[in-house]
């Protein structure tokens, strides 16, 4: 442990290199930790977080075995201070691969250094992802999302809006966690227009109905559903104008918000979501078990066909690597976000 | 609907389901068989798993036995959950699937069975929204190919975009090839025909393209300056696995030598295509096997072949039988279970680098790959330090199992003084992507489906790999080359070790 209070940030620095390179000395038998890292995490939370969010970070680490760094803001440290605590994470599988993880705390001043003492750290020939946590001080994420490949947001706690800021203002790729956990959504509805009577029709939708299970803090937009509505309508050339969305060809899209309260599925996420296209009903809905869903395509006179899908839930840590590894869909959560940020009920 | 009409769909952009397909009905013919049973049914409720199957999806088995559908998606039910790599299985994907799969019984030349199939598949395209998307999956005995596709195209089903998948070993021999050739090519276009090749399909093949060509540090060094030999290993130390009447008629040449190990050895050999398509990948891989320089007589064939059989011994532990005593395996047998070449390719890339390619039932260990060794030092700078082996440099490509890519190289080990090791760089997939694999099957099936046959064996290519090993089946047929014995668990006969020490080298050791 690096002791706090240090007038000088590169005096810190280099008592956490010193650790760094001690953690890699052989033991006493003469044995090397093998270590092997594919990219830098940086993540930035808040200090009321931290503890419960280095458990996720870790997981992930050792999956995409990553080189991580936890960044923390601490107003109780001398203004100047930058602690940090260095150890080596090892996964045990049928090799026992180790990466570093670091954490570092900066006083309210320091972390105005964040990004210089992260250069020094950090290996550069590896892409650097920002994860966005809990609470992240928004100064912070700014001064280091400009040297991120990828900066992770999760649009649930940062809000729509703050999240499509900080995209716009991202030159490197952007994922949001939030959108990784509609993609099952999006899939579904999206192979319900592979069907031609369907595809023909997706031009002429008319009115979207987004249902989500109600958060406790009440009925208000979540951001899955928002994010939902905004990979639709950037995906189909959509647009907003004075609270209404209109569709490429300049009609009127009725869209409409309910909720459902579920105590098997987690708040704020998708149960159903209804398209009328043309005179074709589609529907997703999520089926009496939590796992389900039925896909249904009514047309007029018909009988609806339906389908049941599973749609498993994914544990956060598979969301966020996920997020990492996958490099499409930088510009369909640009899209989406900005979508959502602008349409009415955002 | 054609696949292309699915990029139609906007709201499939940026998804993995980009590689879906358009609705269509999958026959597998040989339904009974087993590799419907261990592979296909798997692969197909695999990709249904990971929702990359197409909305309108059916499934009809065809094959000679009397069975009702419920019977059919039984059996299949047993087989999904023996052999899927996901398990316990997902119930609801499984029924979905299962409400989409039937069956047909009937001999694959009778004119009936195939009405009722046109039938049954016109019901499933109004039921199961196929909609007129057809691919024929024909895991059959190669004599049964041209029956089924005669059988079909006079039931009118062979008519584009009909595709029929073929599965090896496509002919027995040249002339067989040629033939089949003809007769698929009189009924079907060749952008119908997909002959499989599996070995294909798995992931660190198709990453043998992306290491050469997607890369810029090795294809300077991927040539006759710079390479002094290649080794093509496939061993496997299981054994002919109770297929004693396929392997009699058959032999390793045919089994592993004339597709997997020639299909390696393309894609190490061959020119950059210029561009990512079926025909561009496969005019380079045809003309590789043009380059091939074909053994003349009995006398080349006996100098740069091996051919040998496993007697009996211990593998992984367990004490095993020789060959000859395998059940349907005759006791004065001279199929060969393990064979070893050396391959000349005669083009101004690799001239003069000898490819030696060894492959055999009941070795050591299981594993599949490719060794580039490349040439030695042209002066040996630091001959006199302890540890200076001169071992020149050697990049690994292993394709199974543990698939990866390691480099052997020389470095100083530290101290005061001038001392070397050789060490390796190693990559491991399984390490730096951590998730699972898909089958290779799970691969093809999707791109016979999708109509994208780079990954699919040309009839110019498959009659070029019969063409190479032709005049070595020729003289092994006629006795002018002898059949050597190894002990199983062992690495090979000693013949093999002649063959590549003649070259000044050794086999590695995986």
């Amino acid at each position: 442990m690096t002791s706090a209070g240090a007038l000088r940030l590169s005096d810190s620095l280099a008592r956490i290199e010193a650790e760094l390179e001690a953690l890699w000395e052989p033991d006493s038998t003469g044995a090397a930790k093998p270590r092997a890292y594919t990219l830098n995490l940086v993540a930035v939370v808040g200090l009321d977080a931290s503890e419960a969010f280095a458990g996720l970070v870790g997981e992930v680490a050792a999956r995409l075995l990553a080189r991580t760094f936890t960044v923390t803001v601490d107003p109780r440290l001398a203004p100047w201070a930058l602690s940090g605590d260095v150890r080596a994470v090892c996964s045990v599988g049928e090799q026992r691969i180790c990466a570093e993880q670091v954490e570092l705390d900066f006083g309210v001043m320091a972390a105005q250094r964040a990004g210089s003492i992260l250069e020094a750290l950090t290996e550069a020939r590896l892409r650097t992802v920002l994860l966005v946590g809990p609470g992240a001080p928004r100064d912070v994420v700014a001064r280091l999302a400009p040297a991120s490949a990828l900066v992770v947001v999760d649009s649930a706690r940062l809000g729509v809006g703050a999240s499509a800021e900080l995209a716009a203002s991202t030159s490197g790729s952007v994922a949001d966690l939030a959108f990784v956990r509609g993609r099952r959504w999006r899939e579904m509805v999206a192979r319900l227009f592979d069907e031609p009577t369907a595809r023909a029709a997706l031009p002429r939708i008319s009115a979207v109905e987004i249902t989500h299970v109600e958060l406790p803090s009440g009925p208000e937009a979540t951001a899955e559903s928002a994010l939902f509505l905004g990979w639709l309508g950037s995906q189909l050339g959509w647009r907003t104008s004075s609270g209404a969305v209109l569709d490429a060809a300049g009609s009127t899209v009725a869209v409409r918000r309910s909720t459902v309260v579920r105590e098997d599925v987690a708040a704020g996420c998708l149960e159903s979501v209804k398209i009328t296209a043309g005179e074709l009903e589609l529907a997703v809905a999520r089926d009496t078990d939590a796992e389900h869903v039925r896909c249904s395509m009514r047309a007029p006179g018909g009988a609806p066909a339906a389908r049941r899908y599973s749609i498993p839930h994914r544990e956060a840590a598979e969301e966020l690597a996920r997020a990492i590894s996958d490099p499409r869909g930088d510009a369909l959560v640009r899209g989406a976000l900005a979508f959502a940020a602008s349409a009415p009920g955002a | 609907m054609s696949s292309d009409a699915l990029t139609d769909n906007p709201l499939r952009a940026g998804m993995a389901g980009e590689l879906g397909v358009a609705p269509a009905a999958l026959v597998i013919f040989g339904a009974s068989g087993d590799l419907t049973g261990r592979k296909l049914l798997p692969g197909i409720y695999n990709l249904a798993r990971n929702r990359l199957l197409p909305s309108g999806f059916a499934l009809v088995g065809f094959a000679r036995r009397p069975l009702s559908d419920e019977a059919f998606r039984a059996r299949m039910l047993e087989q999904v959950e023996a052999h899927s790599r996901h398990r316990p299985l997902d119930r609801a994907v499984w029924d979905d699937l299962a409400r989409g799969m039937s069956y047909v019984q009937g001999s694959f030349g009778d004119d009936a069975a195939y009405r009722t199939l046109a039938a049954r598949l016109a019901e499933l395209d109004r039921v199961r929204g196929t909609a007129g998307g057809r691919t024929f999956y024909l895991a059959v005995p190669p004599a049964e190919v041209r029956t089924i596709v005669d059988a079909l195209a006079r039931a009118g089903l062979a008519a584009p975009p009909a595709r029929v998948v073929v599965e090896k070993p496509f002919g027995v021999d040249l002339a067989s090839a040629v033939e089949l050739n003809r007769e698929l090519r009189a009924k079907l276009d060749e952008r119908q025909i997909f002959r499989i090749d599996h070995y294909l399909g798995k992931e660190t093949v198709q990453n043998l393209l992306v290491l050469r060509f997607g890369n810029t540090i090795f294809e300077p060094l991927w040539n006759r300056s710079h390479v002094s030999h290649v080794e093509l290993t496939v061993a496997e130390h299981i054994g002919i696995e109770g297929r004693g009447k396929f392997y009699e008629a058959t032999g390793l040449l045919r089994d592993i030598v004339q597709n997997h190990a020639l299909q390696l050895l393309s894609l190490v050999a061959m020119e950059p295509p210029i561009a990512w398509d079926a025909d561009a990948v496969r005019d380079e891989k045809v003309k590789v096997l043009r380059a091939l320089r074909p053994m003349r007589d009995a006398a080349e064939v006996a100098r740069r072949s091996v051919r040998a059989q496993y007697a009996a011994g211990v593998v992984r532990g367990d004490q095993v039988s020789g060959y000859r005593e395998e059940p349907d395996v005759a006791r004065d047998s001279t199929v060969e279970t393990y064979v070893a070449l050396e391959v000349a390719v005669e083009n101004w890339r690799w001239a003069g680098v000898p490819f030696f390619l060894r492959a055999g039932k009941r070795l050591a260990k299981r594993v599949t790959e490719i060794a580039i060794h490349f040439a030695p030092l042209p002066h040996p700078l630091f001959r006199n330090a302890p540890g200076a082996m001169g071992t020149p440099n050697t990049l690994i490509l292993r394709i199974q199992p543990d698939e990866g890519i390691a480099l052997r190289f020389a470095t100083k080990i530290p101290g005061q003084a001038m001392a070397l090791r050789d060490v390796a760089m190693d990559f491991r997939y399984g390490t730096a992507f951590g998730h699972e694999t898909p089958e290779a099957y799970e691969r093809l099936l999707l791109d016979a489906m999708r109509g994208d046959a780079t990954l699919f064996t040309r009839h110019d290519e498959a009659e070029m790999q019969w063409a190479y090993v032709d005049p070595i089946l020729h003289a092994w047929r006629n006795g002018e080359a002898p059949l050597d014995s190894y002990t199983a668990g062992s690495w090979g006969p000693e013949a093999a070790e002649r063959l590549i020490s003649r070259a000044g080298f050794d086999w590695s050791k995986p």
